[in-house]
């Protein structure tokens, strides 16, 4: 059996909290393992919060989210009409630096991209998508 | 995200529960740079009740490290859940973190 939840909104700072519940209530009914919901839950934020604050100014960009789960993956669709941009191209943080040179910039898209299994990017019609897939533990 | 304040000799420990993203942001961030400030040095995260963390969360931790290292000072991180400990690893942050067990065991590494 398959859980849905489909959530529209503008790049306001709220959005995030409300797409993290939306998913809470998707992932009680289709009872998914404590370490699977923490996954997509960290994805979802990472990229709803790049869309609020980078896709353009707030209150202007049109975003739906959309999350399917079912017993063995969690499939996820960000749709946004925001200035174009493709995490799937996006410069990997260099993770074995001192500490002194390492910068803070791209960690919310390295995190997404090491957790996701697939990801694929395209922009179309002045919209970006993006669709994530990730395998879910048995429970 | 809650968070509580104790001082357990020359040690601040500073216990977070719930969720840490991008909604608590500014209030940690003030937070730990006033305890910096009034001069802390040595200090405990308490992550034993944290139960998510997102990348703005892991900026301030960040900021908190640098700030306490170039002061000489020394942050130790414990009780923190397997999810959490993940995050660490796939930001490479966990090279720089020092994290024990329990809140004993780093104050212990403290010298408390």
């Amino acid at each position: 059996m398959s859980h849905r939840a489909s959530l529209t909104f503008k790049n306001t700072k709220s959005a995030v909290s409300k797409i993290q519940r939306e998913f809470e209530l998707l992932s009680e009914k289709g009872n998914l393992h404590q370490s699977d919901r923490f996954d997509v839950a960290l994805i979802l934020e990472e990229l709803t919060t790049n869309i609020v604050f980078y896709a353009g100014e707030e209150g202007t960009v049109a975003a739906t989210v959309t999350i399917v789960a079912d017993e063995k993956q969690c499939q996820i669709i960000i749709v946004d009409d925001g200035i174009p941009f493709d995490p799937t191209s996006y410069p990997a943080p260099a993770t074995d630096v001192d500490l002194e040179e390492r910068t803070t910039g791209g960690l919310g898209i390295h995190i997404v991209r090491t957790l996701a299994d697939a990801i694929s990017y395209r922009r179309e019609a002045g919209r970006n998508i993006l669709r994530l897939e990730k395998s879910l533990r048995d429970n | 995200m809650e968070f509580r304040e104790l001082r357990v000799g020359s040690v601040n420990i500073l216990e977070l529960k719930g969720r840490l993203d991008i909604y608590d942001f500014d209030t940690l961030e003030a937070k730990v740079s006033a305890l910096v400030e009034t001069g802390t040095r040595k200090m405990i995260l308490d992550f034993k009740d944290l139960t998510f963390i997102s990348s703005a969360g892991l900026r301030i931790i960040i900021m908190l490290l640098k700030k306490l290292d170039n002061l000489g000072g020394e942050l130790v991180f414990c009780g923190v859940h397997e999810d959490i400990s993940k995050v660490f690893g796939i930001t490479g942050y966990s090279n720089y973190f020092k994290i024990e067990k329990d809140r004993n065991a780093a104050l212990k590494y403290l010298g408390e």
